[in-house]
């Protein structure tokens, strides 16, 4: 695809197809290939039964819910004129099971519930699971300093039919260097239903590339531009398809 | 997207700053470029034949990158000063910058010896990319699941990997985990980008920039933060010149740490050494605790010269009882391809093919022409 600016990226049309199967629900998404260096990590098309056994690709994270990876690809961008890579795409695709005492607290298919949870859970994340903190200023100075969302209005939609896609922003901020935070451009964390149980979430970064003496002269604006124009392209890619049953559960949670 | 930078570095290691010609002394350390570019078309294209181990190890003529800077040099017979890409010297006239994928090329337009205009490639130097992340050290937050960068942290039972040029952060932390096979909570990166690659000394940088003094010591400083722990330090590529430069900063024992190498760029013989007087020793259960695996072009050509010697450290390494089968397998292939040296014999040819162009003939009246059918830096770098 070509944007502003002359950038062109991969022809996602050409990308190749990849599924997952999670027994109710499915997603087919699409991978264009990096042209240097292939790193790439892609799991398994089968995930109905998750592994029990701890490996290096999935994790408990601190609040008890288990993270797998399924995806991690990375493609870049170049100025169609010079031929240098102007920007790199990190794209990461995981699956979130709940455990039972989450499961009781929230169901990712009922839409108002799940942005509700997502936000005390980025709140916890803020704070590092200390409850006592949740409402406190360290809690808001912490939650704009990693550039989160300060309240569910905040929170951006992507709307994929049936259900809505919350995109949460995120920035690891850097310790005692002020000149490096305020570079910052926050990474985009999308957070897709699939069951009562499972949801994916991806985490999506685009780096744009610097050189010294060569400095990308593009403002800050436009940058972000350049940025929300690539992710729109990846997510118009995604395609989420439920059983039946999940269908009508999806349309019970949300009457 | 990206503008000439207002005042390009001056361009003084071309032979002349003032002159529009080259006298026929430093003429002859200078080769065709390719053998599109010997002035049938356009200007003729010449390259400093010293450069040749660098190129060769920037480009790879077999892959789609390397024909990409291939063609854009060659693309400077018919290129001027306000070409894409092309940058003028305001200092000095006839001096330019071209910036390719991954590297700039430094040259000047001067008379010929036939009288006419020539590009002459006097210098190059590496550009990688550099992301919007800093050198540093980064490790893995479990609630945010994201890597966070950190000064100084405890990195017990830890494996820090020290990457070379690998791109931005994201891809070198993933590569991070497959080369260390170590799951993301015991993993921590140093990450090198690409403006401090582009400033190490095995890059041909004679000095250091602020941006790979402060990477220096940076890991200086978290190696002795970390002095009593137990670290597992893993270097891989130009990542073990950064390791080496940041432990000749730290005097006294490293007990407890433990080192593996991959495919390194530096000079492995003295990092050994030095790791060896701060009693750093390969993990105990490491098979092969310095790996060349031969799928790195750079270090494949960086060790030509140097192969002996680091075959003889690998021996010993082997005698300390630090290495196991998989070790001595790959000191007996490195053995096999010793008198092996494409690069030594492809350079050697290239002088060779300088000094013939431009012999002195005698009588003085007879006019010199260049041998258009000599050998090219392309053709010399296709053998290698």
């Amino acid at each position: 695809m070509r944007f502003k600016y002359d950038v062109i990226g991969p022809d996602f049309e050409d990308a190749d197809i990849i599924n997952f199967d999670f027994g109710e629900a499915e997603i087919c998404l699409r991978l264009p290939q990096d042209m240097d260096k292939q790193i790439s990590y892609v799991a398994a098309w089968d995930q109905k039964v998750l592994p029990a056994v701890p490996k290096n690709r999935w994790d408990t994270h601190p609040f008890g819910f288990r993270i797998f990876d399924l995806v991690r690809q990375f493609w870049s961008y170049y100025d169609e004129t010079t031929e240098r890579c102007v920007a790199n795409e990190s794209f990461q695709l995981n699956l979130i099971e709940l455990p039972d005492e989450i499961c009781a607290e929230v169901n990712p298919l009922n839409k108002q519930e799940f942005i509700e949870w997502l936000f005390k859970f980025f709140r916890l994340i803020a704070v590092r699971g200390d409850e006592s903190l949740l409402g406190s200023d360290i809690e808001l100075a912490n939650m704009k300093a990693h550039m989160m969302p300060l309240s569910i209005e905040q929170i951006e939609i992507h709307h994929a039919g049936l259900l809505d896609w919350p995109m949460l922003t995120i920035s690891m901020p850097y310790e005692d260097d002020e000149e490096a935070n305020a570079k910052r451009d926050p990474d985009y964390f999308i957070y897709i239903p699939l069951t009562e149980r499972l949801f994916l979430y991806i985490d999506q970064s685009i780096s744009i590339l610097s050189r010294e003496g060569n400095p990308v002269t593009l403002p800050k604006a436009d940058i972000l531009e350049l940025k929300s124009e690539i992710l729109s392209e990846i997510l118009s890619y995604i395609k989420v398809t439920y059983s039946s049953d999940v269908l009508q559960r999806i349309q019970k949670a949300n009457q | 997207m990206a503008t000439p930078p207002r005042n390009p570095k001056s361009l003084s290691h071309l032979p002349s700053s003032t002159n529009t010609f080259l006298s026929r002394l430093d003429m002859k350390d200078y080769v065709y470029f390719s053998e599109n570019t010997k002035g049938i078309f356009g200007k003729a294209v010449k390259i400093k034949v010293d450069l040749f181990p660098r190129f060769a190890a920037l480009v790879d003529p077999k892959t789609h990158a390397g024909q990409t800077v291939i063609r854009q040099i060659e693309n400077l017979r018919m290129l001027n000063g306000a070409s894409p890409g092309v940058h003028a010297n305001v200092n000095s006239a006839f001096r330019f910058m071209l910036t390719t994928t991954n590297m700039k090329v430094f040259y000047a337009v001067l008379d010929g010896d036939q009288g006419r205009k020539e590009i002459f490639i006097g210098d190059i130097k590496a550009d990688f990319d550099s992301s919007g992340n800093d050198a540093g050290l980064y490790v893995f937050d479990t609630f945010s699941n994201k890597y966070k960068k950190h000064k100084q942290v405890f990195l017990h039972d830890k494996t820090v990997y020290i990457n070379g040029n690998s791109g931005n952060l994201e891809k070198t932390l993933e590569y991070a985990q497959q080369q260390t096979e170590t799951s993301k909570g015991n993993l921590a990166l140093f990450y090198v980008p690409g403006n401090v690659v582009n400033g190490l000394g095995v890059w041909g940088s004679t000095s250091q920039s602020l941006s790979v003094k402060s990477a220096m010591s940076l890991l200086s400083d978290i190696i002795k933060f970390n002095r009593e722990k137990r670290v597992i330090w893993v270097s891989e590529a130009e990542g073990a010149d950064v390791f080496l430069n940041a432990l000749t900063d730290v005097t006294g024992s490293l007990k407890g740490h433990s080192y593996r190498l991959i495919d390194p760029i530096t000079d492995t013989v003295s990092l050994l050494a030095n790791m060896k007087a701060k009693e750093i020793k390969p993990p105990v259960d490491e098979v092969a605790p310095v790996t060349y695996t031969g799928k790195n072009r750079v270090t494949n050509l960086h060790i030509e010269s140097k192969k002996q010697a680091i075959i003889d450290a690998l021996k010993m390494l082997r005698v300390k009882g630090f290495a196991d089968f998989p070790h001595q397998q790959m000191v007996k292939e490195l053995e096999a391809t010793v008198g092996n040296a494409p690069l030594g014999k492809n350079k050697q040819a290239l002088i060779d093919t300088a000094a013939l162009n431009h012999r002195v003939l005698h009588p003085k009246s007879v006019t010199r022409e260049s041998n258009k059918a000599a050998l090219s830096f392309i053709t010399a770098l296709q053998r290698v």
